[in-house]
């Protein structure tokens, strides 16, 4: 299985910024004198979501190596108002940069132009509010992603020979209203139109939360053992202990077909045991470390390579579960 | 002048009817009734004011310990959750964050997410519940953010106390870094050596505040206040009024007064408490007027209460002196037709003591009338008395004697002694006329019948002789005229001519005694035997009367002219001793004024 990675290109000009940074920092005269340390702060969609974990981690220590204080704030669970609450505080206590996961990308547009207006740095990350005027979008092409996912499904479909086959098809998303996961979806059905029949049947929400998702599904195989295929547009499902999905398992041995999008080694570790035939991974650690950098940069007033900057896929299929598992760090968080 | 004489007569009340006993009886019975009456009303508003005033304070005082109760309960609360700064997850996270390893401190901030999370839906009033280390990093319900400790005050409040002070700080109410109202508390947390190591801190929504007291009502318009110890509003129904000075509330300048205990400004009526561990204070404010109003309430019911009590009492007294008078009245009126006319009667309608009262005037209007009868009975037997007795005196053939007499003398040219007769004989007619008067001087009465004596004596040729001693001291005294001259007759006839001597005396005494008069005609005749006495006194006690022909009757006519003027107590009484002669007493009250012979004389 091929492994993408990011663009030599995309290196070289983050190199050549970072470099043009560190030497241009100390002469450049004109900016006004810091009393304090620049403050970014990151708006996820949640804290409580356990994918978040690797882009924190490399968001922090991004920080570390700019010297930057880095704040993570966010809902416990999903709530747009609640974030749009908290950015309109960070907004009064002047952060220098924010960074905001879109769980409504049209309930947060306002906000973030409100922040912008205020003179802040506002930059999208994993879930984007294009309409907005954020500075730029850093994080998975979500279209891509949700190509792949389908390009995936195709693939499994017709080895098994249910090319011509309708195939009741079910759909889990984490909310109906994040451009990320619509993006996907959106890449999903388009990859496989036309080449196989897939009859949607349903699109399960679960506020990407890993429990609501976990018995959602259970509780859907349990009314229509008759599904055929599962698209989970996020990897929540599989992140709580596989033995809380029985009707599933014994689902996915019936012959179920599932493609899901994330990498998460508790997501990979399910899909070993057979919970997903292909999955889509995102790189979370560059998404934290890239939207660091170049929101520095922006404040900074330095030049952005571009307003979309893509952190690339990872396609995982039952040939590579086990060597990814191996790079892949264990999550010791809950 | 006589205009505004009676025009003030008109104006001023009458007050010959206010000594009426229907005036009395009413102004007696509104008296009695009526300030008892205003006395209760009296007491009772001030005792209904004095325990409205002490319910009032009982129950502010009540509300604000329930207030202050439910506080306490809140801030015991807190207090349990931040003794979970001790937590291992708490603990490790504060050192994991203070040498920075941000790999290892991953687990312990997803944990401490959740667990902060989990106490902030527990107790939906808390905004935010946090760990803040040295280096201003705060974790919270809303993930990680940096602080400025130098502006923070309630780490700056934790981080100056020494691990002995293990007391929750207070710090608010301020604004959170979302926009919301709060007030925080908070605890310091120390490492394994007493070390600090930052502060385990609670945001509550100042709302609960309101939650706790917005709906708690002092009377209508009394409200609870939260001041903290800055003297500023923290809580108030208005909300434009938090956070202005409790001075707004209470005037300028404000002292600290408030803060506990129970006074009155102005128009309000507060009560403090003071709120121990948050220096705060509850105050309770009522509105001074809506007492009052409460009072005028009371007031307005009690005095139409009391009006109407008046105007009760008023009528019924009206009417019971009206029932009660009316027999009265009726009485009052039967009594002046009786002044007119002693035939009326008064209708008796009750048994009562009125009833008795008209029965009597009934009775004494019968014996009245009877008495009436009688006095007009007596009056004119006393004339026919008086008539007789005149007749008697002036008897015809004592007038043809005289003047044979006279004329004896007018032929012997006894000139001098014709004189004397007639002028004796004068007097003796113009005392026993008197005008017609039946009350005479006794000096009169002693003078006629000295002329009488002294004719009858020139007529029987001095047989006898007569003295009279009548004390100066009595003769301006009255007396019923011609009581003397009938007994003096007697005594002539029936005593000294009777005898065959020549020395015949008839004694005339006059003196007071005991209050009366006494006159007492002695003669020295052959005197009366003794049952001859005895029928006479009988006869003029009211006993039989004597036979035709014994004689007696002037002594009954002059015995009976006295009673019937004077009564039983007086009269006549003969004493008698036969061969030694006999005494006649007569007996007279003692009666000034002036005589009648002699104002007719003056007239004259």
């Amino acid at each position: 299985m091929k492994l993408r990675r990011i663009p030599k290109r995309v290196c070289l000009f983050l190199s050549i910024i970072a470099l043009s940074f560190l030497l241009s920092n100390s002469a450049r005269m004109d900016l006004p004198v810091r009393t304090r340390p620049i403050i970014i702060s990151i708006v996820p969609k949640s804290l409580d979501n356990p994918m978040y974990v690797e882009v924190k981690e490399a968001a922090e220590l991004a920080a570390r190596q700019q010297n930057v204080v880095l704040e993570w704030v966010g809902p416990f669970k999903v709530d747009v108002d609640t974030q749009i609450r908290i950015i309109e505080g960070l907004i009064r206590r002047k952060v220098d940069g924010i960074a905001v996961c879109c769980s409504d990308e049209d309930r947060l547009n306002e906000v973030i132009d409100k922040a912008v207006a205020a003179g802040i740095k506002v930059a999208t990350f994993g879930s984007d509010a294009p309409q907005s005027n954020r500075l730029f979008y850093c994080g998975t092409d979500n279209y891509k992603a949700g190509v792949e996912c389908g390009r995936a499904m195709v693939k499994i479909v017709n080895e098994r020979g249910w090319t011509d086959r309708q195939l009741n098809t079910v759909i889990l998303t984490g909310g109906l209203n994040a451009h990320n996961l619509k993006e996907r979806i959106r890449g999903f059905k388009e990859a496989t139109a036309g080449r196989i029949n897939l009859n949607y049947q349903a699109v399960l929400t679960c506020n990407e939360d890993t429990t609501t998702a976990a018995k959602n599904v259970e509780a859907y195989l349990k009314k229509h053992p008759e599904t055929d295929a599962f698209f989970f547009a996020g990897g929540w499902a599989f992140l709580g202990p596989p033995e809380a999905m029985p009707i599933y398992n014994q689902w996915c041995r019936n012959g179920g077909i599932a493609v899901s999008m994330d990498t998460f080694y508790p997501v990979l570790q399910a899909a070993q045991r057979g919970f997903a035939q292909a999955l889509v991974g995102q790189d979370y650690r560059k998404m934290g470390e890239f939207v660091v950098n170049y929101l520095v940069c922006a404040i900074k007033e330095l030049p952005l390579p571009s307003t979309y900057l893509d952190t690339g896929l990872e396609l995982a299929d039952q040939e590579n579960f086990g060597k990814l598992l191996q790079t892949k760090k264990p999550w010791d968080i809950k | 002048m006589r205009k505004i004489v009676s025009v003030l007569r008109k104006l001023l009340p009458n007050f010959s009817r206010l000594r009426s006993l229907r005036t009395k009886l009413i102004l007696s019975f509104m008296v009695l009734s009526l300030i008892p009456l205003i006395l209760l009303a009296i007491l009772s508003y001030y005792t209904y004011l004095e325990i409205l005033q002490q319910n009032v304070r009982n129950y502010t005082e009540t509300v604000i310990n329930r207030v202050e109760r439910n506080l306490q309960i809140y801030l015991s609360d807190l207090g349990r959750i931040l003794d979970l700064r001790n937590d291992y997850y708490i603990l490790q996270f504060l050192k994991l964050s203070l040498i920075d390893d941000i790999e290892g401190n991953q687990k312990y901030t997803y944990r401490l997410w959740e667990n902060l999370n989990n106490i902030k839906k527990y107790k939906t009033d808390l905004r935010e519940v946090a760990i803040t280390n040295l280096k201003g990093v705060k974790i919270g319900c809303y993930g990680v953010s940096q602080v400025d400790l130098t502006q923070n005050e309630l780490f700056q409040i934790l981080a100056n106390r020494t691990p002995q002070d293990d007391a929750i700080a207070f710090y608010g109410p301020h604004e959170d870094w979302l926009g919301g109202k709060v007030f925080s508390v908070g605890c310091a947390i120390y490492g394994d050596y007493d070390n600090f190591l930052g502060i385990m801190s609670i945001d509550v929504e100042l709302d609960l505040l309101a939650r706790i007291c917005r709906d708690i009502r002092l009377g209508k318009s009394g409200y609870v206040t939260i001041v903290d110890q800055n003297g500023q509003i923290i809580f108030h129904p208005q909300e434009d009024l938090v956070g202005k000075s409790v001075g707004l509330l209470l005037g300028n300048p404000v002292g600290e007064s408030w803060r506990s205990g129970y006074y009155t400004h102005g128009n309000r009526v507060i009560m403090g408490k003071p709120l121990t561990p948050a220096n705060w204070s509850i105050v309770g404010i009522s509105d001074r007027a809506e007492l009052v109003s409460e009072m005028t309430k009371v007031a307005r019911i009690s005095f139409a209460l009391i009006g109407g009590s008046i105007i009760t009492v008023v009528l019924v007294v009206l009417l019971l002196a009206g029932y009660l008078t009316k027999p009265l009245k009726e009485l009052q009126s039967s009594m002046r037709a009786a002044a007119e006319d002693l035939n009326t009667f008064v209708a008796v309608r009750t048994d009562d003591e009125i009833g008795q009262l008209g029965r009597t005037f009934n009775q004494m209007l019968t014996q009245i009338r009877q008495l009436m009868r009688q006095s007009v009975q007596e009056q004119k037997k006393l004339r026919q008395i008086e008539m007789r007795a005149l007749q008697e005196q002036i008897k015809p053939h004592f007038i043809y004697n005289t003047l044979e007499v006279i004329i004896g003398l007018l032929e012997t040219d006894q000139n001098e002694d014709v004189i004397k007769m007639v002028e004796a004989l004068g007097a003796f007619f113009r005392i026993s006329l008197s005008q017609g008067e039946e009350l005479i001087r006794i000096k009169e009465e002693v003078e006629h019948v000295r002329n009488y004596l002294y004719i009858q004596r020139f007529r029987h040729g001095d047989k006898y002789d007569y003295r009279i001693e009548v004390d100066e001291g009595i003769t301006q005294y009255k007396t019923l005229k011609l009581l003397l001259q009938p007994l003096v007759e007697n005594a002539i006839y029936h005593g000294v001519r009777s005898s065959a001597r020549n020395d015949g005396l008839i004694m005339i005494r006059g003196y007071a005694v005991e209050g009366t008069i006494c006159f007492e005609v002695i003669d020295n005749g052959p005197g009366i035997p003794k049952d001859q006495v005895a029928a006479i006194n009988d006869c003029l006690q009211g006993g039989k009367p004597l036979n035709q022909g014994k004689g007696g009757f002037g002594l009954r006519n002059v015995h009976e002219r006295i009673v019937l003027a004077f009564g039983k107590g007086y009269g006549l009484w003969l004493s008698s001793e036969p061969g030694k002669g006999t005494k006649v007493v007569l007996r007279l009250p003692l009666i000034k004024g002036e005589s009648i012979a002699e104002s007719s004389h003056d007239r004259v």
